[in-house]
């Protein structure tokens, strides 16, 4: 059976609201797929991981098969948090101090939203989160905890799947030394990583992102490339596409 | 979570009676307090090294009672020094669970009752009903992806109904409000619809069988003893095992 579906989840470098032209575009295109993109600008992997299982067992309950899906995943940055909440007056004190606006992961709900975190927003909410519970230990804990949650379930299905990271920082940290950390990372099915050290890679050589902060994102022509150059040769190896 | 947990100074708990029962070697990673998130990591890790070990997936039957959605944690580099310690040593906070590690941190368990100061502003700040049930159901997810990616054997209930509400089935009882809310909640109905229920005790809660069995119980506040966990053991969990995984039935 041949796949029909290309579900893409991840942040900004993946996102093709709004007019983005990232690479789950053309690699939809160059597949001849239909694309599913659950990626969102800021959101973390907490966030990524719900939206690409919610997506994928949409389809599945709409009658599409397994094998007619293949998940791409570019994973984001680990100090990235998320928490639901049915509290309005929260949402709106931290928005209007500047963070972002949440957003619900069914779109008819209106019962309450996932209200992202950021080290880089400014509401006395995120950085009551990052000066009392935030450290980079538990951020790649917790990182690997969502991979390999979300890799469990694709798994059980039998549903093809391709996986990278953003930038540089997300996978190259010393804090992995931490036993704490080893043990979940060891779990990773690291055959479903693109043989690149990261999208940011392909496109920056000679930098490794920012773990806290603007950084600079692929372009029209950059994501093209990640599509045709890394990701459609390793997804036609794999996968026999 | 205490229900399950056994200590030399406390009373042996389901898990010990279980493992008696069927002969097996008891591996319990419960501890008094701890939350869905340290349940779920501790059976994994477990599970993998178990495994690492050489030990066949078929060999390992794994029993879960999962424990209060409100409970949470996080693991901290450094612990502060005034951190307040458990004095009856009943429960370790911050908890270490893996072999061999030295690092200054560890997995700083907060509670709803608890002042300690992590665990007020975390209840303060960013402690939301539904979102606790939603991370509730996200554990029990991935815990049961990873056993079934694995081929391990399983069986789950929860301490109390008002954990979680499965109660999808009538027998298991009259649902909650707070359920029926959630029910209409898309953020959460889309992810128990997910659950494998089937591996769940035809229950409506560890505590509320006891409840239902012992004039001596008070369910939402009493802990099981030795003779509510031996019974519940003998009447219901060795029951379901051997009707739902020992007879090959599939989960």
């Amino acid at each position: 059976m041949t796949h029909k579906h290309l579900v893409s989840g991840g942040c900004s470098f993946t996102t093709t609201q709004h007019g983005t032209t990232n690479w789950p575009l053309y690699l939809a295109e160059q597949l001849d797929l239909e694309l599913h993109d659950c990626a969102f600008s800021g959101q973390g992997n907490g966030m990524i991981a719900r939206r690409i299982i919610h997506t994928v067992a949409e389809l599945l309950k709409s009658g599409v098969h397994c094998k007619e899906i293949l998940v791409g995943i570019v994973w984001s940055g680990i100090d990235r948090r998320e928490f639901f909440t049915t509290d309005s007056a929260r949402i709106e004190s931290a928005c209007t101090q500047g963070d972002s606006w949440p957003t619900p992961l069914a779109a008819e709900s209106n019962h309450g939203s996932w209200q992202m975190l950021n080290a880089v927003f400014p509401s006395d909410f995120a950085q009551n989160w990052y000066t009392q519970y935030h450290n980079e230990t538990e951020s790649a804990i917790l990182f690997y905890e969502r991979v390999h949650w979300t890799q469990c379930y694709l798994k059980s299905l039998g549903i093809d799947t391709f996986m990278s990271v953003y930038t540089n920082y997300v996978m190259d940290t010393e804090f992995d030394q931490n036993p704490n950390v080893t043990w979940i990372k060891d779990q990773i099915d690291r055959s479903v990583f693109l043989p690149v050290r990261s999208l940011y890679d392909t496109f920056e050589p000679e930098g490794d992102g920012s773990i806290y902060g603007v950084m600079h994102h692929p372009d029209a022509a950059q994501s093209e490339n990640f599509a045709i150059n890394h990701v459609l040769p390793f997804v036609k190896q794999k996968y026999g596409v | 979570m205490s229900p399950t947990e056994k200590t030399p100074d406390e009373c042996k708990s389901w898990a010990y009676w279980l493992s008696e029962s069927l002969d097996v070697q008891l591996h319990n990673t419960a501890m008094g307090s701890q939350g869905n998130d340290l349940i779920a990591r501790k059976v994994i890790h477990k599970v993998v090294e178990l495994l690492d070990s050489g030990v066949a997936p078929e060999e390992i039957l794994v029993g879960i009672v999962w424990s209060g959605a409100d409970r949470k944690d996080f693991y901290s580099s450094e612990v502060p020094a005034d951190f307040p310690v458990n004095e009856s040593g009943w429960i370790k906070n911050p908890e270490q669970f893996v072999e061999g590690d030295q690092t200054q941190g560890g997995w700083v368990i907060m509670s709803s009752g608890w002042m300690h100061q992590y665990s007020k502003i975390w209840y303060e700040n960013f402690y939301d009903e539904v979102g606790a049930h939603i991370n509730t159901y996200e554990r029990i997810h991935w815990t049961q992806s990873y056993l079934k990616s694995v081929g391990v054997q399983y069986f789950m209930t929860t301490y109390m109904s008002n954990v979680i509400n499965y109660m999808n089935n009538p027998a298991h009882g009259t649902p909650s409000k707070f359920y029926q809310t959630c029910r209409q909640d898309p953020n959460i109905q889309w992810m128990h619809d997910h659950i494998d229920w089937q591996c769940f005790l035809p229950v409506q809660s560890y505590s509320a069988w006891c409840d239902v069995h012992y004039d001596d119980f008070v369910n939402f506040y009493d802990h099981p003893q030795e003779p509510h966990a031996r019974a519940f053991v003998e009447k219901v969990v060795v029951p379901h095992v051997q009707e739902k995984i020992l007879q090959g039935e599939p989960q």
